[in-house]
C-alpha cells in the first residue's frame, strides 16, 4: 500500500514537472541566465523576472528599493504582516502572501520566474523540482557575511540590468555603503579603537523571551559589529539560546536589542539577575530601529542602520543625524516622506501607533 | 450464615442467566462444597456471595445483613476469599502477600504492626509454610502457592472462607494436603468453609455439606455420604461412572 | 515438618534496607542540592558563595542573584518535578499492573503537549500556556477514561490501548498545531516545550507547584499501604477489604494531576517516571510502602542531577528530556539486563 501511494506520486511529481517544462518551451525567446548564489552554486534564471516571490525576509524592501515593485509576485506573510509595511505601503500593491515554506505546486500554480528562498535546505529541495529558487538570508556563508554584502545589489543588476534607472538606484546604494563603512572605519582607525569590547544581540521576535535568545552563526550584524570594532559573543555558541549564567560569566560590554518586542527584552534587562550585567548598569543597552525592514537585516537603509549603531556606541566620535538620513532614505528609495512622528517611532523600534508590540 | 435467596446473574454480554434463579443456606461452622462441572456457575456464585458481583436479582445476606450495604471492609472480615488464579502478585514476597491479610484490620493510613508482623510469622510457621517466608510468590509451586494463600485466608481471620478450585492444577499429593488442611481448620476451628471443585470425592473425603450445580441451577444439596450416589452423579457426569464403597471413604471415578 | 528446617527469617530486613535507602537518598538529595546551587556556567569560589549567602555585602550581588534568582528556584522545582513524575510512574505501574507504563500513559503529556502548541501559536503568555496546557492534559485523560468505559470490559488493558489510542490522535493534533505554527519562531518555542526545561523556573512558580505537589506526594505516602493492597489486582484487594474502584481512581487523579502540574510548568520530561521506579524495585523491593517515600526522594536527585548537566556544561541549555532520555535509556536496558524480567502486556 505505501509503495503504491510512493510511486503514485513520484508519477504526479514527475508529470508536474512535465508541465513545467513543456510551459517554457512554448515560449522559446526567454533569455536565461546564469548566477551564482550566496553559497557559490551556479544557477539558471530567465532574464527580467517578472514574477519574483519574496520568501526571504531580506529581498521585499530591497527590490521596492530598487524601483522593482512590480516584478514582485508575493512576499512572506510575516513581512507582510509588519504594522509599518501595512501603514507605509510603499507599493500600494496587493501581494500574495507567501507562508515560510510553500509547496512547489503552489510555487508552479502561480508560475514564478525567481523564488528568493530563506534557507538552503528549503532551496535544495525546490530547485531539485526544477524551480528556479536561490536562498538570499542575512546569514550567508559560514566565513561570516563580509562577501554577500552587495550580493543582491549585484544580482538586481545582473538580471534587472537593462532598466537604467534601476541600475542607477543599485549604484547609489552600494556608493552610500562603501563611503559609510570607508567614512566610519577612519574615524575608528585615526582614534585607534581595536576590536575588544563585545556585544550581545537579543533576537525579541517572541514575546516574554527575556534576553537569552540571540543568533549563533555569523550573520549579517556579525559584520557590521566587526566593523565597528565590537564582538558579537553569538557566535560561539551551540545553539539560538545562552543560558543566564552564560550571559553573567560573559557579561558583555554592550546589548543590543532588536526584533519587534524589544521592550519587553529592554523590560527583561532591567530585572534581576540580569541588572547585575555591567551593559545594563552602565547604560549600554541599545535598540534597533524598525520600519518597512527591520535595521538588523540587510536593507535598503543599511548605511542608517551603521550610522546609527556607530552613534550608540561611540558617541564621542560619531554625530550622525540619524532621523534626517532615515527620511531622506525613505524619500529616495520609497518616495515617501516620513512625518516627524512617524520617524521617531521607527528610531525607537515601536509600532505607527507610537506603541511598542 | 450465609442466605442466598432467588439469586438471578446474566453476565453483560451473556444472553442467558448464569445463576438462575439459586436460593441457598449455608450453616455456620460447616464445610461445604459446591460441586459441578466446569462452566455451570460454581465460581460465579462464590463471587456473588462474596459480594465481588453483583446479582440483577436476589440478595446475599450474610448474617441477616445485605452484603451489597457492607463496605469492602466489613465483608473482608467476614469473609476470606482465596482466588483460583494467584499469578498477578508475583514478585511479592510470601511473607508480604501473607501480611495483605491484616487489611481488613488497618486504618487506610496504618502499615502493620510489629506484633501483627510477629503473628503473620507465627500463623506461617504453625501452618507449615514458614520455610517459604523469604521466597516470591513467583518461585512457589502450585502446591505451596495454595498453601500461602490459604494461609492468607487464616490470617485475615474470618469466620468465612470461601476457596475457589483449590486443588486444580494440584497433583494427588498436594490435592490430599490441601483437603487434609482445610478438613483440620474446619475440625480445629469454627470457620465456615465453602469450596468449590468438579471432583466428588473430595466432597466425600471433607465429608461435607454438598451442593451440586448444573447449568446455573442447584439440583440437590445435603450430605456427602447419602447424596454422592450413583443416580445423582450421572445427573451431571452422564453415564460414564464408577462407584465404590471399597476403601474406607466411598469413591468416584470415572470410566 | 517444614519446622524443622525452617530459615532464620527476618521480618524487618526489608524495612531496615528500606530506612538505609532513606537515610542515605536523603543525604544524598541535600548534597546534590548544594550542589545545584554551587554548579553552572558562573564559576565561584568558595569564598564569594558564602558571603553571597550569608551575608549582605553588596559586593556580592552578582552571585547572591545568581544562585537566589537563577539556581535555587529551578533547583527547588526540579526536586518538586522529579519526585512527582516519579511517583506517578510508580502509581501507574502498579495500579496498570505493567511495568513499562509511565505517567504519560493516559495520555496527559500528549494533551498538554497539544494545548501548550496550541496556545503558543495563539500567542498566549508563558502563564497561560501553561494553563492551557494543563486542562488540555485533564481533558485528555478524561477521554482516555470515557473511551475506556466504551467497552464492555473494564480492564486495566481496555484502559492502557485507550490511552495509547487518545495519545496517537493527541499527537496528530499537536503535529497539525506545530504546522500551523510559524517556522521561523513559535516552531521552536514548540519544539523547546516539548522537551522541557527549568531554565525560566521562578520563585513564584513555587507557590501553587509545591503545595499541590505537597499534598499530592503526602497522600500517595500516607495511603501507601493501601497502594500495595491495590497492586494485587481487583478481586484480591477487594477480598482483602479494600474498595478497588474508589482507590483506583483517586491513584489515577492523584498521578494525573502531579503529571499535568509539572508539565504545565517546564514542559514535557520523559523517562524519568519510568526509570526511577524500577531503580527503586531494585534497591528496596516491590512493596509500596517502602517504594513510594524512596521513588520521592531518587526521582528528586535524579532530576537535580540531569538538570545540572542540562546547564553547567554548555554555554545553551540542553533540554531537560535530552539528558533524561540519555541517561534514562541505557540505566532502563541495564535494569531489563539485571532483572532479566519477562515483559508481560497482558493483566
Amino acid at each position: 500500500m505505501k509503495k503504491l501511494l510512493s510511486m503514485f506520486l513520484v508519477v504526479l511529481l514527475v508529470s508536474t514537472m512535465f508541465v513545467g517544462c513543456s510551459d517554457n518551451n512554448e515560449e522559446p525567446k526567454e533569455e536565461y541566465v546564469t548566477v551564482q548564489d550566496m553559497y557559490g552554486n551556479s544557477i539558471e534564471i530567465v532574464k527580467n523576472p517578472q514574477k519574483v516571490a519574496c520568501v526571504s525576509r531580506t529581498t521585499y524592501d530591497f527590490l521596492i528599493a530598487f524601483g522593482l515593485g512590480d516584478k514582485i509576485d508575493g512576499v512572506y506573510e510575516n513581512v507582510l504582516a509588519n504594522t509599518w509595511v501595512q501603514e507605509l505601503n510603499p507599493t500600494q500593491e496587493d501581494y500574495f502572501a507567501y507562508e515560510y515554506n510553500p509547496s512547489a505546486e503552489t510555487y508552479i500554480s502561480r508560475d514564478v520566474d525567481l523564488i528568493f528562498s530563506p534557507e538552503e535546505r528549503i532551496t535544495v529541495e525546490l530547485r531539485k523540482l526544477g524551480l528556479p529558487a536561490m536562498t538570499v538570508n542575512h546569514y550567508g556563508p559560514e566565513e561570516g557575511y563580509d562577501n554577500q554584502m552587495f550580493f543582491l545589489a549585484d544580482l538586481v543588476v545582473q538580471l534587472w540590468g537593462e532598466d537604467t534607472e534601476v541600475v542607477e538606484k543599485v549604484e547609489y546604494w552600494k556608493n552610500d555603503i562603501t563611503t559609510t563603512i570607508d567614512d566610519i572605519t577612519n574615524t575608528l582607525d585615526d582614534n585607534n579603537i581595536e576590536e575588544g569590547k563585545s556585544i550581545h544581540y537579543v533576537r525579541a521576535d517572541k514575546k516574554d523571551k527575556g534576553i537569552t535568545y540571540t543568533e549563533n552563526t555569523r550573520p549579517y550584524l556579525e559584520y557590521i559589529y566587526r566593523l565597528l570594532k565590537v564582538r558579537t559573543i553569538g557566535q560561539d555558541l551551540e545553539s539560538n539560546k545562552i543560558s543566564a549564567e552564560e550571559l553573567l560569566v560573559i557579561n558583555p560590554d554592550y546589548i543590543v536589542i532588536g526584533g519587534i518586542y524589544q521592550n519587553g527584552a529592554v523590560e527583561a534587562s532591567k530585572v534581576e539577575p540580569m541588572n547585575k550585567l555591567t551593559a545594563v548598569k552602565e547604560g549600554n543597552v541599545l535598540t534597533i530601529p524598525v520600519g518597512i525592514s527591520q535595521f538588523e537585516h540587510p536593507s535598503s537603509v543599511a548605511s542608517v542602520f551603521i550610522k546609527d549603531q556607530a552613534n550608540k556606541l561611540y558617541p564621542e566620535l560619531f554625530d550622525y543625524d540619524i532621523a534626517k538620513l532615515t527620511k531622506e532614505a525613505y524619500k529616495y528609495y520609497y518616495n515617501i516622506d516620513l512625518t516627524d512622528e512617524q520617524t521617531k517611532n521607527i528610531l525607537e523600534g515601536k509600532n505607527p501607533d507610537g506603541q511598542y508590540e | 450464615m450465609i442466605n442466598l435467596k432467588n439469586i438471578k446473574f446474566k453476565y453483560k454480554n451473556n444472553a442467558y442467566d448464569v445463576i438462575n434463579d439459586v436460593t441457598l443456606n449455608i450453616k455456620k461452622n460447616t464445610i461445604n462444597v459446591l460441586l459441578g462441572l466446569n462452566a455451570c456457575g460454581k465460581t460465579t456464585l462464590l463471587k456473588i456471595m462474596n459480594g465481588l458481583l453483583k446479582p440483577q436479582h436476589g440478595v446475599v445476606e450474610i448474617d441477616g445483613e445485605n452484603i451489597i450495604s457492607m463496605s469492602h471492609v466489613e465483608r473482608a472480615k467476614k469473609m476470606s476469599f482465596v482466588l483460583q488464579r494467584q499469578n498477578i502478585a508475583s514478585d511479592f514476597t510470601v511473607f508480604n502477600y501473607l501480611a495483605i491479610g491484616y487489611t481488613n484490620s488497618l486504618k487506610f493510613y496504618e502499615q502493620p504492626t510489629s506484633s501483627q508482623k510477629e503473628k503473620v510469622v507465627a500463623i506461617a510457621e504453625e501452618f507449615g509454610i514458614g520455610n517459604l517466608l523469604n521466597r516470591l510468590l513467583d518461585e512457589l509451586s502450585g502446591g505451596q502457592l495454595q498453601m500461602v494463600s490459604i494461609c492468607k485466608a487464616l490470617i485475615q481471620d474470618s469466620e468465612i472462607i470461601l476457596l475457589d478450585e483449590p486443588t486444580s492444577a494440584l497433583d494427588m499429593r498436594n490435592q490430599n494436603k490441601v483437603l487434609s488442611t482445610l478438613k483440620r481448620i474446619a475440625e480445629e476451628t469454627n470457620k465456615t468453609i465453602i469450596i468449590t471443585t468438579h471432583n466428588p470425592n473430595h466432597a466425600l473425603y471433607l465429608k461435607a455439606n454438598v451442593v451440586i450445580m448444573n447449568k446455573g441451577k442447584i439440583i440437590n444439596e445435603g450430605n456427602s455420604e447419602k447424596l454422592i450416589t450413583k443416580e445423582t452423579l450421572t445427573e451431571i457426569y452422564g453415564n460414564d461412572i464408577c462407584y465404590s464403597n471399597e476403601l474406607d471413604y466411598n469413591e468416584v471415578s470415572f470410566k | 515438618m517444614d519446622n524443622t528446617n525452617r530459615m532464620n527469617f527476618d521480618m524487618n530486613k526489608e524495612k531496615k534496607r528500606f530506612l538505609l535507602f532513606l537515610v542515605v537518598g536523603i543525604v544524598l538529595l541535600f548534597i546534590t542540592f548544594c550542589l545545584s546551587l554551587i554548579a553552572g556556567r558562573y564559576k565561584m569560589s568558595l569564598n564569594q558563595l558564602v558571603n553571597a549567602i550569608f551575608t549582605s555585602d553588596a559586593s556580592f550581588d552578582t552571585e547572591r542573584s545568581v544562585i537566589m534568582l537563577l539556581r535555587l528556584p529551578r533547583s527547588i522545582s526540579a526536586i518538586l518535578v522529579g519526585a512527582a513524575l516519579s511517583v506517578s510512574g510508580l502509581i501507574y505501574q502498579e495500579l496498570f499492573q505493567n511495568k513499562l507504563v509511565s505517567p504519560d500513559l493516559l495520555g496527559v503529556s500528549s494533551g498538554a503537549g497539544f494545548g501548550a502548541a496550541l496556545a503558543i501559536i495563539l500567542g498566549a503568555s508563558m502563564l497561560y500556556v501553561g494553563l492551557i496546557a494543563f486542562v488540555f492534559g485533564l481533558l485528555t485523560v478524561a477521554l482516555t477514561l470515557g473511551i475506556a468505559k466504551l467497552f464492555s470490559k473494564n480492564t486495566a488493558l481496555i484502559l492502557l490501548l485507550s490511552g495509547v489510542v487518545v495519545s496517537g490522535f493527541m499527537s496528530s493534533a499537536l503535529s497539525m498545531v506545530k504546522f500551523f505554527a510559524d517556522q521561523e519562531t513559535t516552531l521552536a518555542q514548540i519544539t523547546f516545550w516539548l522537551m522541557g526545561s527549568f531554565e525560566y523556573a521562578k520563585m513564584e512558580d513555587l507557590k501553587l507547584l509545591f503545595p499541590l505537589i505537597f499534598i499530592g506526594t503526602t497522600t500517595l505516602v500516607v495511603l501507601r499501604n493501601r497502594i500495595n493492597v491495590i497492586a494485587l489486582g481487583r478481586e484480591d484487594a477487594k477480598a482483602s477489604g479494600v474498595s478497588y474502584d474508589v482507590y483506583k481512581y483517586i491513584l489515577i487523579v492523584i498521578s494525573t494531576l502531579l503529571t499535568a502540574i509539572s508539565i504545565s510548568f517546564y514542559g514535557v520530561i520523559s523517562w524519568i517516571g519510568l526509570v526511577i521506579p524500577h531503580i527503586v524495585r531494585l534497591a528496596v523491593g516491590r512493596q509500596t510502602q517502602f517504594t513510594i517515600p524512596i521513588t520521592i526522594v531518587f526521582g528528586g536527585i535524579f532530576m537535580l542531577l540531569a538538570d545540572i548537566i542540562c546547564r553547567a556544561f554548555t554555554a545553551s541549555e540542553i533540554p531537560i528530556s535530552a539528558i533524561t532520555g540519555l541517561i534514562g535509556t541505557p540505566i532502563f536496558i541495564a535494569i531489563l539486563f539485571l532483572k532479566k524480567q519477562v515483559v508481560k502486556l497482558d493483566d
